[in-house]
């Protein structure tokens, strides 16, 4: 048995019950509603007032837009699912009952979390760019994604496994996920908050998101949050790997 | 093939299991009979490897079901109280799925063959949610079959089910039996119990308060049919 084995097949009935999830009009309008008032609200309404040092204030938040969605939808869907397979649909306990090792587990969940993150930072820039913002072409954006949503499913899976209902993942959503939206640059840079308070900013993995979304090329300050965010993605996939591996009733 | 030891299990200040004793053979089908919240399901969970007991030891193929848990895995074949399938899933996809976690060559052929065992080849490639009762049922339990396990654990497998369907699975589960694999099975039905295994244990209240063959049990406990000691016995008397 190679440390892999089961990763595929987790990962595409993920992709199985994701397409379905596509197919539903909701899906789509659902993922896409709160970006939307937000780069309205924020972007066309407050962001004609704001002036940034370089450029306009939507080419500012499209990208952080981006990473928000990036990071609640892999997250979220990793999280709730795990949740609703293990206490609603008690199909968590076929794949924990199967011969696998935690890797191929956490691999196919988090490369499916990683999926569900990254199309729903692709539907945020889509509309961005129908409001007028223009990507940079580097790789900087994509990488950062990739790490981002990475980082995210696996903490998702961490949340879903550990607790005990849906109640208490929500406590998460609530008390951690959604903060970091707000405080960890998507909406202004960091620079406008007291000291005090923009520097423990700096632990948190949003943060270092946005840091990265925004450079246009591969920078010292790029290269330094991406290392961060690579940082996060393997300490946050090796707990996940360690939820699964004590994973008792 | 199954050695259970002194095992205990609690929830918090529930007791559901409080020393259960219980050697099983290879090949053999043992039915497990007692009362609702008497422990028959955390006794399989405790077998499935998913739970850990507070005390004692589990063996399934001689293999700890703590220490060897992957070991004891590549053995059982487990279907559950609920039917955990994917419901927006067909029976085919489930199948599958299920086929790769266990990482069966020629899936594809395997799955249409045991579609094909369990009846359900009209209803295969519609999602589980639109299935009867008893189509699920069957499915789960084909599930558990799929990687050929040499000890099948049924948790209440027809509980809910009409008497016809409940006839249907019997005539299944015999084929199992026959074909020599281990069989724990949990039921309220007596008559099932009676049909199906060799040998049966009472458990009330997380302790075995009885054990051995259908006749035994009757010749031990007076009749004069198995029901009225098992209606006896889990409600406390006998023993
Ligand atoms: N996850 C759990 N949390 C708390 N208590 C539990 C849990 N699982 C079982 N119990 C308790 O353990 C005891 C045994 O439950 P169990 O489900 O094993 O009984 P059972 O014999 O399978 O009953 P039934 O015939 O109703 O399925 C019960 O008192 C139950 O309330
Ligand atoms: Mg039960």
């Amino acid at each position: 048995m190679s440390l892999l084995d089961g990763a595929g097949p987790i990962f595409r009935r993920e992709m199985l019950l994701f397409r379905i999830k596509l197919a539903r009009p909701t899906f789509v309008l659902s993922t896409m509603v709160t970006p939307l008032f937000y780069m309205v609200v924020f972007g066309l309404g407050l962001g004609r007032q704001v002036r940034m040092a370089d450029g306009s204030y939507l080419s500012f938040l499209v990208p952080g837009l981006m990473g928000m969605a990036a990071m609640h939808n892999a997250f979220a869907w990793v999280a709730s699912g795990i949740n609703i397979a293990r206490f609603y649909h008690r199909t968590w306990q076929v794949v924990m009952l199967a011969p696998l090792s935690p890797v191929a587990v956490t691999a196919g969940t988090v490369a499916a979390g990683m999926v569900r993150g990254l199309v729903a930072a692709l539907l945020v820039g889509v509309a961005g760019a129908v409001a007028g913002w223009r990507p940079s072409p580097t790789l900087v954006l994509p990488a950062t994604l990739l790490l981002e949503t990475a980082l995210f499913a696996a903490f998702g899976m961490v949340v879903g496994i550990k607790t005990k209902g849906a109640e208490e993942s929500s406590t998460y959503t609530n008390f951690l996920i959604t903060p970091m939206g707000f405080f960890c640059g998507t909406f202004f840079p960091l620079s406008n908050l007291p000291p005090w308070l923009a520097a423990p900013m700096h632990l948190l993995p949003l943060t270092h998101a946005n840091i990265a979304l925004r450079e246009s090329g591969l920078s010292l300050l790029a290269l330094t949050s991406l290392a961060v965010l690579a940082l996060f993605t393997v300490l946050l996939c090796g707990w996940a790997c360690h939820a699964v591996a004590g994973y008792r009733e | 093939m199954i050695e259970i030891v002194a095992a205990t299990k609690s929830y918090g200040a529930a007791k559901a299991l409080c020393g259960v004793d219980l050697t099983i053979g290879a090949g053999e089908a043992f039915g497990l009979l007692g009362p609702n919240g008497a422990g028959k399901s955390t006794l399989v969970r405790l077998l499935a490897t998913l739970s850990r007991p507070d005390g004692g030891h589990l063996r399934v193929g001689g293999h700890d079901t703590v220490r060897a848990a992957s070991r004891v895995k590549r053995l059982l074949g487990v279907v559950f109280q609920e039917n955990n399938l994917d419901r927006d899933l067909s029976a085919r996809q489930n199948l599958l799925f299920h086929a790769g976690l266990y990482g069966l060559g020629r899936a594809a052929d395997r799955v249409a063959a045991m579609i094909g065992r369990l009846g359900l080849s009209g209803a295969a490639d519609r999602p589980v949610g639109q299935l009867s009762g008893g189509q699920r049922r069957r499915l789960v339990i084909g599930r558990a079959l799929l990687p050929e396990p040499r000890v099948l654990l049924l948790d209440e497998p027809t509980t809910g089910l009409d008497p016809a369907v409940r006839r249907e699975l019997w005539d299944l589960i015999r084929h199992i039996r026959d074909g020599g694999c281990t069989i724990v099975l949990t039921t309220h039905y007596v008559e099932e119990a009676e049909a199906l295994c060799g040998r049966i244990g009472i458990i009330r209240q997380g302790r075995m308060a009885a054990l051995g063959t259908p006749d035994e049990l009757v010749a031990r406990f007076g009749g004069p049919r198995l029901e009225d000691v098992v209606v006896r016995l889990g409600a406390g008397g006998g023993a």
